[in-house]
């Protein structure tokens, strides 16, 4: 079942508002995925450049947390949803806190990256990249 | 600035106690999570296995707190319809019980390093003396939160964040204290590895207890300031 059930409200409005919030948070997971690859990558081959891409990219899951978590709060007061739609915006506002965690532990494994570069030969952590996958 | 007397000018008089209850229920909550923490560092330092068992054991309770007071945040929402400050509240009140329940965790943690620890020989170079101090440093932090949100004020609430700042510079001596022990003796190293273990989960405490702060300004003043930094939370609550 569609979790976002955005055809089915009386309300137009409130279904643009809800399919918009599911788009945001879908980008987020792609932005959060992506993050957490190329950390992994740039760990296991020892690319500096690719793990200060990653850092140099942090306010973006930030940034998606408080617009998201913004609109969902808004439309929780203006739209006075029950049932479904409730626990749904409040389920989100978790979901983006999650994937905001997730995103601050790529920041830490590219950050390690860089620590560990200066200290250690690059094919001690290729079995970090297969448990990673 | 608005005080907690807000929570008691419903024109519903059932509203206004079904607040009160999660409220109280949020600060039992936190009593229990304060408690985990002060056992599983007597444990840490003391070597006290049976502690460590008890606090891993009423771990349970810290999450029914967060259950049955999510599924009460959630009803009141459904059936009470808040806006503004009371549902600022709700969801600020969602957002606290998950910050508690990881503090749990990373209690339970420390507990669980606190065994690991007590099995091998007692190392005198143990930091326990900085460990206690790092401790000492979030429980204090963690304690004043949960004091703010009692009182349902964000007065002061900046300097704990500010305070998390010291708690990460205590996090980075320890780590560089137990480097250098493992360099010295490389024994030492798995029991090292344990001690590092339980600094993290320390500093991971403190790192909660600030989201707390963060939560405590957004419900009093309205303003996300999640991932600024200090200086500019303060411009931002000045401007």
């Amino acid at each position: 079942m569609d979790n976002f059930n955005t055809h089915n409200h009386i309300s137009g409005k409130f279904d643009t508002e809800l399919e918009s919030i599911h788009t945001k948070l879908t980008e987020m997971g792609k932005v959060v995925e992506k993050q957490l690859s190329l950390a992994i990558e740039a760990f296991a081959t020892g690319n500096i450049e690719m793990a200060e891409l990653v850092l140099q990219q942090d306010y973006v899951a930030d940034e998606f947390e408080a617009v998201i978590d913004a609109q969902c709060v808004s439309t929780i007061a203006l739209r006075q949803p029950t049932g479904r739609d409730l626990s749904l915006l409040i389920a989100i506002i978790k979901v983006t806190g999650d994937l905001d965690s997730i995103a601050a532990k790529a920041q830490g494994i590219a950050d390690t990256t860089i620590h560990l570069k200066r200290m250690l030969p690059s094919d001690a952590v290729q079995e970090v990249d297969n448990d990673g996958q | 600035m608005m005080d907690n007397n807000d929570v008691a000018t419903h024109i519903s008089k059932k509203f206004n106690q079904e607040l009160e209850a999660v409220r109280n229920k949020v600060l039992a909550m936190g009593g229990v999570v304060e408690s985990q923490i002060e056992l599983a560092i007597k444990a840490l330092v003391t070597g006290d296995m049976q502690l460590a068992e008890l606090v891993i054991k009423q771990d349970n309770q810290i999450d029914n707190f967060q259950r049955d007071i999510d599924i009460q945040c959630t009803e009141i929402i459904a059936l009470r319809q808040p806006t503004a400050f009371d549902l600022r509240l709700v969801l600020v009140v969602l957002s606290l019980i998950d910050e508690l329940e990881r503090i749990g965790d990373l209690a339970e943690r420390v507990a669980k390093m606190a065994i690991h620890l007590s099995n091998g020989s007692v190392g005198k170079s143990d930091p326990h003396y900085e460990l206690k101090h790092m401790a000492g440093l979030v429980q204090a932090m963690l304690k004043n939160a949960l004091n703010a949100f009692a009182r349902m004020s964000s007065d002061g609430v900046l300097d704990i964040i500010r305070s998390d700042e010291e708690v990460d510079l205590e996090y980075g001596s320890i780590i560089r204290q137990l480097i250098t022990q493992m360099m010295e003796d490389p024994r030492n190293i798995t029991r090292m590895l344990d001690v590092l273990w339980t600094v993290r989960a320390l500093e991971r405490i403190g790192d909660h207890a600030r989201y707390i702060c963060e939560h405590l300004i957004y419900l009093m003043n309205g303003e996300d300031i999640r991932h600024l930094t200090p200086a500019e939370v303060q411009d931002r609550l000045l401007s």
